[in-house]
């Protein structure tokens, strides 16, 4: 691969973001929370098609919910599922910015989450997901109804299901939400179906300088553009695109 | 080049094998000897003008028509052999260069295969002290569930790689310096290569001074840590897997591989483990058909390469079974068939440098019970999820 043309600068961020993936990734190896850290280790983190931009794809990480977790989904309908499944899937393309920049750090954004129910015995599998994306503008607009940054339930890849029962699947809601890089991205799913993995992960302070130095990167600017809706300043980041909900102070 | 083949029954039937690993006009040559008394022999390996040694595991079982039997079996010898090697490199007895490296050389072991499951799988410890491990009875084996690699043929590329590897492995050793170690040139580069995992590439085998590490350890270490395990080289199987393509079915395979000699490996033992750099192979192939081969199906793949290169002997891989995905990554250690992680279990492969990667089974050689006799084992976690769809 070429590697002339690319600025010093972008070229460390690039080298830092897969450095993170691969720290992750032996963080998280043989702790079972994964099940094989490979995809972390094979993310593609290179650089983007313009300058000063990055690309991620990682693809389908999985995780296992033990037997214990299974039966602690109290929950869940089906409720006789012998185990749960989770994959997740990033694929991103960002700006290499500086420390403490308070743009808008990425282009395009898509994280997937598929979650899969197996039943003992038999051949149905039970399927749900959600996935969080960016919206690119159209035409050169952002869409000012829904937040750019925003979580779906459903998406692309939930594959046909054979029965919806009385189940209906709507695109709407979009529910505004900071975005998320690889690292953030494998916190959540953590957050949301492995708590007390979580717990333990958190008290590694290897894991926690990751997932704080990602936040600083991608849940700053966020929070300061969302926070940019409440003044009348004039912001880093625009943040009607953020929480366009917000009445714009200015109008007021 | 000429292997030394100690052996304490010299029947028919090893010399048929011997002569089909080493027929008579080829350049390599196999010397079938019966074994001496242990000292007698290991001054025979010490300063022998041969290129590598053959030992059957147990050369104790008969003695020879002069009455001598070996009272010692193959990784005792081996095992001597290896460490008064390692001495010489300290040159204690203060003779000088002139001993140096010359009795370090590739040792395999031959064997039945009743043999060596009785006596040698169970001694983990001689693991270490052998380059290559033969079943006698496969060296001649027409049988299609005996993999390639055992047979006479590749047997026999393998012996010639082990020696033209070892003689590159001390040239280099040699030349490294301390505290500059540049273990990519074992991997074949003359410079530090980009898109290869640093971990790698700048890999330090010992604490040792380059001058006094044995040239066995890093044959050992290579073999087992970059060519057999998973991680960035890939074996022929796995490249047809990530090209979607049957190899048993495709006549342009071969042509087809030809197409990536730039991902191929150059380094230590290429010539008896060809394999391929898994990023140049995936680069390669993007140029080739303008995107990436990887979220495509196998039929997919196969559509595009044959319309990038005109070859039309190309045929998609088919899946293991109905149920299974197409985009294959992996290859099934069981079925040795493609295979995408998500139709899947994850084995165990024991200690991981950083560098190596995941080996997979497919669902069906699982739940068919196909594991235990190829010595596989799944991750602990795995078996409990194994058990909780189908046991």
């Amino acid at each position: 691969m070429p590697s002339t043309h690319i600025a010093p600068a972008t070229r460390k961020y690039i080298k830092d973001r897969r450095s993170e993936l691969r720290q992750l990734a032996e963080i998280l190896g043989g702790t079972g929370v994964v099940r094989s850290v490979d995809p972390l280790s094979d993310a593609v983190v290179t650089k983007g098609d313009a300058p000063s931009e990055w690309r991620l794809a990682m693809n389908e990480l999985f995780f296992d919910l033990d037997p214990k977790a299974v039966r602690a989904q109290r929950n869940a309908k089906p409720s006789d599922l012998a185990a749960i499944s989770l994959t997740l899937s990033v694929g991103l393309r960002g700006l290499c910015l500086d420390r403490g920049a308070l743009r808008d750090p990425f282009v395009k954004l898509a994280v997937e989450c598929v979650v899969t129910g197996y039943r003992k015995g038999t051949d149905e599998d039970y399927h749900s997901a959600w996935h969080l994306d960016r919206d690119e503008p159209r035409d050169g607009r952002a869409d000012l109804v829904h937040p750019a940054y925003h979580v779906q339930y459903g998406g692309q890849r939930l594959p046909a299901l054979r029965s919806l029962g009385n189940h209906l699947l709507l695109g709407s809601p979009r529910i505004a939400h900071p975005p998320l890089d690889g690292v953030l991205a494998v916190d959540f799913v953590l957050t949301n179906y492995f708590p007390e993995r979580w717990r333990d992960l958190r008290d590694d302070r290897r894991y926690r300088g990751l997932v704080g130095d990602a936040q600083d990167r991608y849940w700053r600017p966020y929070s300061m553009a969302s926070a940019e809706r409440w003044s009348a300043g004039d912001p880093a980041w625009d943040g009607e695109p953020v929480w366009p909900q917000v009445v714009n102070r200015r109008q007021l | 080049m000429t292997y030394l083949y100690l052996d304490d029954e010299i029947t028919t039937s090893l010399r048929s094998y011997v002569r089909r690993v080493a027929p008579k006009e080829g350049d390599l040559t196999i010397e079938t000897v019966r074994p001496s008394a242990f000292a007698e022999q290991i001054e025979a390996a010490m300063r022998g003008s041969f290129d590598g040694m053959i030992l059957d595991l147990r050369l104790d079982k008969v003695a020879g028509e002069d009455g001598v039997q070996a009272d010692y079996r193959a990784p005792a010898l081996a095992q001597e052999i290896r460490t008064r090697a390692a001495e010489e490199l300290l040159d204690e007895d203060g003779t000088g260069d002139e001993n140096r490296g010359r009795s370090e050389f590739p040792i395999a072991l031959w064997s039945t295969d009743m043999r060596l499951r009785q006596s040698y799988d169970r001694d983990k410890t001689s693991h270490d002290l052998f380059d290559l491990l033969c079943v006698k009875e496969h060296l001649v084996s027409t049988d299609p569930s005996v993999p390639d690699e055992e047979k006479a043929p590749a047997v026999a590329q393998r012996l010639r790689s082990l020696v033209t590897g070892y003689q590159t492995i001390k040239a280099l050793r040699d030349e490294t310096d301390e505290g500059d170690e540049q273990f990519f040139r074992f991997l074949g580069f003359d410079a530090p290569p980009d898109g290869v995992d640093e971990r790698l590439y700048r890999y330090v085998l010992s604490e040792a001074p380059p001058r006094e590490r044995p040239a066995h350890e890093y044959a050992r270490f290579i073999q087992r840590e970059v060519l057999e395990s998973a991680g960035p080289l890939l074996d022929r199987q796995t490249v047809a897997a990530r090209l979607g393509v049957d190899v048993a079915g495709s006549d342009d395979f071969g042509e087809l591989l030809g197409r990536f000699d730039e991902a191929a490996y150059s380094g230590v033992f290429h010539e008896g483990w060809p394999r391929w750099w898994s990023d140049v192979v995936e680069e390669v192939a993007e140029v080739l058909i303008g995107a990436s081969l990887r979220p495509l199906t196998a039929p997919e793949r196969v559509e595009h390469l044959s319309a990038a290169t005109g070859l039309d002997g190309l045929v998609a891989a088919e899946p293991i079974t109905a149920d299974d995905t197409t985009d294959f990554w992996v290859v099934c250690q069981a079925t040795n068939r493609p295979l995408n992680p998500r139709d899947g279990f994850v084995l165990e492969t024991g200690r991981r440098y950083p560098w190596q990667r995941d080996k997979y089974v497919s669902r069906y050689a699982a739940e068919n019970r196909m594991l235990s006799r190829r010595h596989l084992r799944l991750t602990v976690s795995e078996r409990e999820r194994a058990d909780a769809l189908f046991s």
